[in-house]
This record gives structure tokens, C-alpha cells and sequence, in this order.
């Protein structure tokens, strides 16, 4: 008996340490953290300040649009992580939800995915839009390039604020076309109304037209030459008011509007609460061992971080990765290459940034993929739909997409089911824990009375 | 027992208890650290052939990186490599525990054949 009890105690003694894994990880890790040069993300303080306020009032608010009927916060909705769920957002015109949302017949069709918002005050988001066609050159000096050209007035405060405006003037998202009147169903005083936006600008084109835009729609927020004709206009020149008490009244101008709506994102749409980040600040518990691992992988071996770098887990840079269009081929979206007009650019589309990705399916520029699953398996097989048709019969690629791929896809790499798990794992740990909080950012109406968020 | 003197009823005991630490560390205590870590050594070995035959793939898009982007990938094989390190480790913790220099070389070639390291040397040879 005691013999047993010998070779029990050895047994014991000798059985491997099960959390050796979990030391691992966490020691490579650190090694990863400290080259990679990785800092838990800095962000603004929660507070609710007058510019907040405004730039709240005018993100809920479908004034802003040409038929009243669609706002910003249509299309970047805070219960889809500030995205909308659909594979291409749907902009005026249209009736629901998120998902729900239907694209009404006969509208234009906005052909992309709705980005999120999270985080673009950060100094590395130096390109606004899939096609990056707003950008920063110099942000100490506020240089910015846009479709605009030299008419993009002066005084934004960042990139954001400059790409704030440019829905506005789209007729497939906030514009509408001329001869639209808003819906009947919207509140007496705003139902049924002439587009007068959209109708008097239609004779403008490109820069020119944003232009008219931009000074129409200020003109429909706060009256023209100081007087307020409409009731919510008088609550709109007291919000400017407040917000920017150095500035005459006559002064405010679409620069206020975008600086408003951008300060308001950045203050909502800040990844304030991320496991990730504890875990870099030192808190070895505050993700999972799948988690470690993915991170591993991450960094490692799915050299996801070659482009998903820095703090926003994006290079901010143009990169095809072989994601086809639905669409016959004469219309496929031909990305990077509608901004610049080079060659080289054509079928890529900017880097993702990837704090809150689990919140925002669906995925890629035309939202083709309903999973993080399935756009990871894309990356790591670029080449998946070189040889399929679509219904129509046209092959789903063709060469100058397949060549476009990038060569960091073009190497083929080797994950796993698991791999892939742990991706996933590690992906879920950038969620900010309070992404889908409402409190403070969705307010109760907007001086418009009209729908908040353009949701009936 | 009663056959026997006490003084080799202890000698008997001694030696037999022997014979079961010696049963134990060379075959019980390897075969049970085996049979815990031959997936995990399986795993890193695997791991560590993929990214050392990746880190060779790369190389050849080199030329088409931008100088940020090579420095982030070799970080990245770097990072890929720690697998390397892992199988070392694992496989010097099981060495240790008596675990036989053929087990483990078994356990290494089956992970290189189920990298597919031994096919990827034909298919991605470079052009003469």
C-alpha cells in the first residue's frame, strides 16, 4: 500500500503544468506588444459639451437630408455598431431599419457598405471612405484633399469634419434628385415638401454642386441672413450659438456643420472599454486563452498585422483582395480608382480598421461576406472566386481583378479551423464592451421634429 | 513470506520498489508525458514548418513590398517563428521527462507532412 501511495505522489509530482500554455502565450505576447510597438488606445473623456450637443442634433437629425426622410444616423446606426446591417446602405427614399430597410424601385442604389465609425479622430485615420477619396496631406496644417478640389472651404478641424459633408450631397444617400418631395407621412409641417436642394442645385456639377449643397442646407438649418422662418431653425442658430459663441451669426457655415457632426463621433464612437487594450495595459485576465492565441496568429503567422496595424488595426492604405461585385461587369466598383484615376489603384479598397468589426457584418466594400468566418477565409484564399460565374454567366473576376490581389495575399497562407476561431476570438476582444450603450448619444427628438435618425 | 528472513523480506521490498521507480521513469513517466503534449509538440512542430516554409514564400515577393510593410512582415515571421521556440521547449521539457529522441522525431515528421512542407517544395520551387 505504501508502494501506491510512492507512485501516486510521483505521478502527481510529474504531471505537466496545465496553464503552461497560457504562460506562453502571455510571454509571447509581451514580446509581440513591445515590437509591434501596440499601446492601449487613447481616447477623448465622455463629455457632453454644447458642440457635442450640436453635432448630436445634427447626426439624428433628417433635415440635413434633401427629402427630410434620412439622416446620418440611418445608415451608422448605434445598435450595428454604428454601422446598418445591410450589405449596401440604402439611402432617401426608403422605409425601416438597419436590415430591415428596403431599397424602395426606382431609386438610385448607393453601391457600398456602410463604414463604421469608431475611432476616426484617431491621428492614423488619414483617409475617409472605402475609395479614400477624402484624405489628409498634412494634419498640422489641415490639408486635405477631396472631391471638392480648391473649393473645400477652409477651417475643418480634422478629416472627419471634411467627410461629413459629402453624404449630404450625394443623390443616392441624403440629396435625392430634383423633382423629389418628401414623404407624406413625415410630420404635417414637413410632408410633401419640394426638395428644393436637390432642385436648385441640379444645374451644378461635381465641386460646384457639393457647394450649393452645403450652402442650401446651412440656409435650411438656421434661416438665411440671421432670420429664422422656420421653428426649428431659431433652435439651430441657439445650438451654433452655443457651441461656437466666438462666431458671428452670419458666419456659420457648412465648416461648422462638419466640425459639429465630426466632434460628436469622435466623443460617441470612441472605443473607451476594450478587453484588448486591458490586456496591453497589463491585465493578463482580461481576454481569453483563444484570444492569446489569436492574437498570436494575428501578429504572426496570418500576417494580419502587416496591414491591420497600429492603434486602429488599419494601414489606411488601398489593398485588392479579390472580393467580386455581384453586379454585371461593366459596373463593378472599380474602388481606389475612382479617386485617383491611376491604373494601379483599381479594385482596391482602404483597409478596414478593426476595433468593433464583430459588431458590423456584414463585410468588404459591397458587404459580400455575412461573417467574419467567411472574410477571413477570403483573405486567406484571395483566389476563391477566380473560377466561378455569376448567374448571369460572366465569370465573377476577371484578370484585371485577379492581378490587382495584393502579393501579401498572393503568397497563400495557412489557417486552420482553429487558427481561424482564435482570429475570431481575438477580433471579439477590440469590442468595446459599452459599443451599443445609448445613453447620451441617442437623443430623445431633434429640433426638426422629425423622426430621430429618420426611423419612424 | 514467511520463507523468508526479515532481513531479505527487506532486501526483497527494496529491490522491488526499485524495479517500479525504474519501471516508472523509464516507460510510465515518458508515455505519460507523451500522451499529454504529443498534440501540443504535433502542433508547434507543424506550426514551426509552416512558417519557416512561409518565411522562404516571402521572400520572394520581397522586391514588391513597400519598406514599411517588409518591416512589418519580417516582424510578423518573427512572431511565426516563436512556434519554433515552443517546439524546442516542449520537446527539451519532454526529453527531460524521458521522453525518446525517436518519439519525438516521429511526432516532427508527421507534422511536416501534415504542413504539407514536403508537397510545397515542389509546388512553389522557384523558377530555375
Amino acid at each position: 500500500m505504501r508502494g501506491l501511495y510512492v507512485c501516486l505522489i510521483l505521478i502527481i509530482w510529474s504531471m505537466p503544468n496545465q496553464a503552461a500554455g497560457d504562460v506562453f502565450y502571455d510571454a509571447a505576447l509581451r514580446r509581440i506588444i513591445t515590437d509591434f510597438n501596440v499601446r492601449p488606445l487613447p481616447t477623448k473623456p465622455f463629455e457632453e459639451t454644447e458642440k457635442y450637443k450640436l453635432g448630436r442634433a445634427l447626426f439624428f437629425d433628417p433635415i440635413l437630408s434633401g427629402n427630410r426622410d434620412v439622416a446620418c444616423a440611418t445608415c451608422h446606426i448605434v445598435q450595428y455598431g454604428s454601422s446598418d446591417g445591410l450589405a449596401a446602405s440604402i439611402g432617401t427614399g426608403a422605409r425601416g431599419i438597419g436590415p430591415e430597410r428596403k431599397q424602395p424601385v426606382g431609386r438610385l442604389r448607393q453601391p457600398r457598405n456602410s463604414l463604421d465609425l469608431w475611432n476616426r479622430d484617431n491621428d492614423r485615420a488619414r483617409s475617409m471612405f472605402w475609395d479614400g477619396r477624402v484624405e489628409v496631406l498634412d494634419p498640422a496644417r489641415r490639408v486635405f484633399r477631396s472631391p471638392m478640389g480648391t473649393l473645400l472651404p477652409k477651417g475643418f478641424d480634422n478629416v472627419m469634419a471634411v467627410q461629413a459633408i459629402f453624404p449630404l450631397a450625394r443623390a443616392d444617400e441624403m440629396l435625392g434628385v430634383e423633382g423629389d418631395t418628401s414623404p407624406s407621412h413625415l410630420p404635417s409641417r414637413h410632408a410633401n415638401r419640394i426638395n428644393e436642394i436637390a432642385g436648385r442645385t441640379s444645374a451644378l456639377e461635381g465641386p460646384e454642386r457639393i457647394e450649393g449643397v452645403a450652402a442650401l442646407v446651412v440656409a435650411r438649418l438656421i434661416g438665411t441672413g440671421g432670420k429664422a422662418t422656420e421653428p426649428w431653425q431659431s433652435t439651430y442658430q441657439d445650438l451654433f450659438k452655443a457651441a461656437y459663441p466666438e462666431e458671428p451669426a452670419n458666419d456659420i457655415s457648412i465648416v461648422h456643420v462638419g466640425n459639429a457632426l465630426s466632434h460628436f463621433e469622435e466623443i460617441a464612437f470612441a472605443s473607451r472599454n476594450t478587453p484588448w487594450d486591458r490586456y496591453v495595459d497589463g491585465d493578463t485576465n482580461a481576454i481569453s486563452i483563444e484570444a492569446k492565441q489569436g492574437a498570436f496568429v494575428f501578429f504572426g503567422k496570418g500576417r494580419c498585422a502587416v496591414c491591420h496595424e497600429g492603434p486602429l488595426f488599419s494601414d489606411f492604405d488601398f489593398h485588392a483582395i479579390g472580393v467580386p461585385d455581384a453586379s454585371s461587369p461593366e459596373k463593378w466598383d472599380q474602388g481606389r480608382f475612382l479617386a485617383t484615376g491611376a491604373a494601379r489603384d483599381k479594385f482596391k479598397f482602404r483597409t478596414p480598421p478593426l476595433r468593433n468589426v464583430t459588431l458590423t457584418a456584414p463585410y468588404f466594400h459591397n458587404g459580400r461576406t455575412a461573417t467574419l468566418e467567411d472574410a477571413i477565409t477570403q483573405h486567406v484564399n484571395p483566389l476563391r472566386h477566380a473560377d466561378r460565374y455569376q448567374d448571369s454567366g460572366a465569370f465573377a473576376m476577371n484578370l484585371d481583378q485577379i492581378e490587382a490581389i495584393s502579393p501579401i495575399l498572393s503568397v497563400g497562407l495557412h489557417l486552420s479551423a482553429d487558427d481561424v476561431a482564435h482570429l475570431i476570438a481575438f477580433l471579439t476582444s477590440l469590442e468595446d464592451d459599452k459599443a451599443l450603450a445609448e445613453e447620451g448619444i441617442i437623443p430623445v427628438s431633434v429640433p426638426s421634429g422629425l423622426p430621430v435618425g429618420g426611423f419612424e | 513470506m514467511g520463507r523468508f528472513s526479515p532481513a531479505l523480506q527487506v532486501l526483497l521490498c527494496v529491490v522491488a520498489l526499485a524495479l517500479v521507480v525504474q519501471l516508472y521513469l523509464d516507460h510510465i513517466r515518458p508515455q505519460l508525458w507523451l500522451n499529454l503534449h504529443e498534440t501540443d509538440y504535433h502542433e508547434a512542430a507543424r506550426r514551426c514548418h509552416e512558417a519557416t516554409r512561409e518565411r522562404t514564400v516571402w521572400a520572394q515577393i520581397e522586391q514588391d513590398l513597400t519598406p514599411r510593410r517588409r518591416d512589418l512582415f519580417y516582424r510578423t515571421s518573427g512572431v511565426a517563428l516563436m512556434d519554433c521556440y515552443e517546439r524546442a521547449s516542449l520537446g527539451l521539457t519532454l526529453r527531460s521527462k524521458g521522453v525518446g529522441q525517436a518519439d519525438l522525431e516521429r511526432i516532427d515528421l508527421m507534422a511536416r507532412h501534415s504542413a504539407g512542407v514536403l508537397s510545397d517544395l515542389f509546388v512553389r520551387a522557384p523558377a530555375p
